[in-house]
């Protein structure tokens, strides 16, 4: 129908609702309020409780953009506004339908619906290429095994690490990078899919910093934190075909990371760096963790004769904090009735590690190791179905 | 059968709700109506009629018992129910365009523009009727909301009723909450429709056509009260398309239907309403859900004795399954309409029958054998568990003893136990020779008819409304 006006955005109302039809932002501003948390969010539950909501005039986009910050809606960034028209067209193009739930997100238990997750995904800067990774995404730090409740809340600075692991086409169609500057800016499919999924935490989970979430500080992995894996410069067979996808299905596997590390050498600096106060919690929780081998130095190690398992069950096997320097962590003190006697490992299985061969092919091979935090010990893998 | 579980739940007995996977939405949005968002469900993957015993037996012992389990073992969550807006907070000022997208957008809308029902225009209606604003006639399920006085007007605005209607809309919304019609089935895979019949001068008083094209558009009374219908099941009951309406196909909303009352009064015959009680010029509605339904054309004769047996046969025909509601599912509330048109009303009455000497007619002849009524409890559908014969279940006294006159299978048995199950109703064009037959959809919309209760000066406060 006509007669909007010059500018007028019918926009989707981007926060969740539980089960029972409760809005979690009413819960958000009571909790700010209690905890003196104006500043981010001073009109934090002011909206219309309706599924969209109109802003007028030419100025729209602008008074958009100050709604949506004032109400705790975006990560500070400008947002793309979600219109009905954009998010429409990323949910025709998962080819569900848009009242469908994706999952009940921690810690607030709001429903995301297909809708709801698209609206987020608009936001954070998504197309149809990049939001099946989304859902998927959102589907993986739902599953219980994930944890969200922890993550969401826990004063770590853990945040969900999206391991993507697609054939060129798909990778390409979703401007994922894999190779330099894997954890850098430039890319729209790492940039927004990380972002979208930050975005859904925090406005369909509720994961507001210092209302609900208390991590410490942080880190800059919650703006968004999504790497592709280097088919074409991994030695092994794709982490999704080991997951049992086929090489041409895509996949996202969710990991709980903590920040990422940088380590440059080979194995034994990332030794080094694994059996340090970084890996505190992942000793404790007997937990999973991800690591970014190099593409050269994972050449290197296959041909060696070494499978990605291996290289695991070797990190695995060296990768321990001494007694005595463990006895003097912050961690060890946590643990009830004293730590037991003996070196601590940080990886009590090769397989709670995710090797992803990605990064430059720079001849000084750098490699990121990002601990893990929480229970239980989990990669949480689905797969993602093409856009229709 | 949520509702059976959180009955359950609320006398304190764990439960776990068996659910096909293509009912989670409408469980997750049903128990959440119910008050009860946390009800403990296990789903049944895929369509179980569709699978092999094996394949079946795989999936109930695999992905269902765990959850059966863990349901009837582990505490659900703690259940909060959130407010909404209030019944009577504004909640957006904007143009008309924009006012239709909102409604639109936030499925309020059955996608035709809406009048928007601004508190102004909400007052006007509430004039015509002596009861509070905020009286309910009852929750409505799935979303318990109240039916109040003040959402009927409020979607009766928006259908595009006139002010004057109102009292007959608060009849049909008295109707609909009234348990005997059940609206809590309104979301059923079938998709039935239901149909409004208006009894008494009221009818031409609003202008009802109960003349040629009685169930056709283009008449205000007809039309708008008819989507005012289905607008009140979408906003206050909360009965949405991919949510809680699973009706397969569905249907569009039906125009309400008035019986032509001159014909009636000419030829002796008392209205539809007196099924239920009342009397000719008594107002009354009557709401009654239907399948489906199918015209009977060039009905010939001049006697009728002539003509019963065509319209015998099409009672028959027009239907089918439904015939569960006579035998097998929820007994005896089959009600299957016929429409007469004047002409044909006339030729019977000349022949001397009373309405119910037609019925009684009709009621001998739509029989079908018993072996084909059997296939529709339990071989061609899965509706009646155990392969039931008829006679089976007059044993069992779950049928009348009219289906066990014999033991033959090609006897014929009645499609309704009694002939006053049959409902007749007399509109349409006055001269032409067709009938009309809707099936009916048994207890899951049963016939319910509700005075309509007119404020203390209608007649001078309708002759003011005519001419607005």
């Amino acid at each position: 129908m006509s007669g909007d006006g010059v500018g007028s955005q019918w926009v989707l109302v981007p926060v969740a609702q539980r089960r029972d039809g409760s809005w979690l932002d009413d819960t958000l501003a009571a909790r700010s309020a209690e905890a003196g948390l104006t500043g981010r969010a001073p009109e934090a539950g002011r909206f219309p409780r309706q599924r969209v909501e109109l802003f007028r005039g030419p100025a729209a986009e602008v008074d958009l953009e100050q709604a949506f910050r004032r109400r705790g809606w975006t990560d500070g960034l400008p947002v793309v506004a979600p219109t009905v028209g954009r998010v429409a067209t990323l949910v025709e193009a998962s080819g569900r339908r848009p009242a469908e739930q994706v999952g009940v997100l921690a810690p607030l238990g709001g429903v995301a619906t297909v809708e709801r997750v698209a609206a987020n995904a608009v936001m954070a800067g998504c197309g149809t290429e990049q939001f099946p990774f989304v859902l998927a995404a959102v589907e993986a730090v739902c599953d219980p095994a994930f944890n969200l409740a922890g993550v969401q809340t826990t004063d770590e600075n853990v945040t969900p690490l999206l391991v993507i692991s697609a054939p060129a086409a798909r990778r390409d169609a979703a401007e994922l990078n894999s190779g330099f500057g894997v954890l850098g800016p430039g890319w729209r499919g790492n940039a927004t899919i990380g972002r979208a999924l930050r975005l859904v935490l925090q406005n369909l989970g509720g994961g507001w910093p210092g209302a609900l979430s208390f991590a410490g500080a942080g880190q800059p992995g919650r703006y968004t934190l999504c790497v592709a894996e280097d088919d074409e410069n991994c030695p092994w067979e794709p982490l999704r075909v080991g997951l049992g996808s086929g090489p041409d299905e895509a996949v996202v596997i969710a990991v709980r990371a903590e920040s990422a590390v940088n380590v440059t050498g080979g194995l034994d600096e990332v030794v080094s760096v694994m059996a340090s106060a970084t890996s505190a919690f992942t000793a404790l929780h007997g937990g999973s963790a991800a690591l970014l081998l190099a593409p050269h130095t994972a050449a290197e190690l296959a041909g060696q004769g070494l499978s990605r398992r291996d290289v695991a069950a070797s990190l695995a096997e060296r990768a321990v904090i001494a007694e005595s320097v463990w006895r003097r962590f912050w961690v060890a003190s946590a643990v009830k009735g004293g730590p037991p006697p003996g070196d601590v490992p940080v990886l009590v299985d090769p397989d709670r590690l995710l090797i992803v061969v990605a990064g430059g092919t720079v001849p000084i091979p750098q490699h990121v190791w990002f601990p893990g935090w929480g229970f239980p010990p989990a990669h949480v893998a689905r797969a993602v179905p093409p856009r229709r | 059968m949520l509702r059976a579980s959180a009955a359950a739940e609320l006398a304190g007995v764990p439960t776990s709700s068996l659910v096909c996977e293509g009912f989670l939405g409408q469980a997750a949005s049903t128990s959440s109506g119910l008050g009860m968002p946390n009800l403990p469900v296990a789903v049944v993957p895929g369509h179980v009629d569709t699978q092999p015993a094996d394949e079946l037996e795989r999936n109930i012992v695999e992905v269902t018992l765990a959850r059966v389990i863990e349901n009837l073992t582990a505490a659900p969550d703690e259940a909060v129910v959130a407010p909404e807006p209030g019944p009577t907070e504004v909640v957006f000022r904007g143009s008309f365009e924009e006012v239709n997208r909102l409604y639109y957008e936030n499925r309020w809308s059955d996608g035709l523009p809406i009048v928007p029902p601004t508190v102004e225009a909400v007052e006007a209606f509430l004039a015509y009727t002596e009861l509070d604003a905020q009286h309910s006639f009852g929750p409505l399920l799935p979303d318990r909301r109240a039916a109040t006085v003040w959402s009927a007007a409020v979607n009766a605005v928006m259908a595009g009723c006139r002010p004057e209607y109102f009292p007959v809309l608060l009849a049909v919304v008295e109707a609909l909450a009234d348990p005997a019609y059940g609206v809590e089935h309104s979301g059923n895979t079938p998709g039935a429709e239901t149909l409004i019949t208006v009894n008494g001068p009221i009818a031409r008083q609003l202008g009802f056509n109960d003349e040629q094209g009685a169930l056709r558009d283009g008449f205000q009374a007809n039309t708008s009260i008819g989507r005012f219908f289905r607008l009140y099941l979408r906003n206050v009951a909360g009965f949405l398309p991919w949510e809680t309406d699973k009706g397969t196909f569905g249907n569009t909303w039906r125009v309400a239907m008035a019986e032509n009352e001159a014909v009636l009064a000419e030829i002796g015959w008392p209205p539809q309403s007196s099924d239920f009680g009342f009397s000719a010029g008594e107002n009354a509605v009557t709401i009654s859900r239907y399948t489906g339904g199918g015209v009977v054309t060039s009905v010939f004769g001049q006697t009728p004795e002539q003509m019963v047996d065509y319209l015998a046969d099409a009672l028959t025909k027009i239907g089918g399954w439904e015939y569960v509601f006579t035998v097998g599912v929820a007994s005896d509330t089959y009600r299957p309409l016929l429409l007469l048109s004047p002409v044909l009303a006339r030729t019977i009455a000349a022949g001397g029958w009373s309405r119910r000497d037609l019925k009684v007619a009709l009621w001998e002849r739509a029989r079908l054998p018993a072996s084909k009524f059997e296939r529709y409890l339990g071989e061609w559908t899965n509706l009646v568990p155990g392969r039931r014969t008829l006679e089976d279940l007059v044993n069992l006294r779950k049928a009348d003893r009219v289906f066990k006159q014999s033991t033959d299978p090609d006897r014929l048995v009645p499609i309704v136990a009694d002939p006053d199950h049959i409902q007749i109703a007399v509109t349409g064009d006055p001269l032409r020779t067709n009938a009309y037959v809707f099936a009916h959809n048994g207890m899951l919309g049963f016939p319910t008819a509700k005075a309509v209760r007119l404020p203390a000066d209608w007649e001078a406060r309708l002759a003011t409304a005519r001419d607005r």
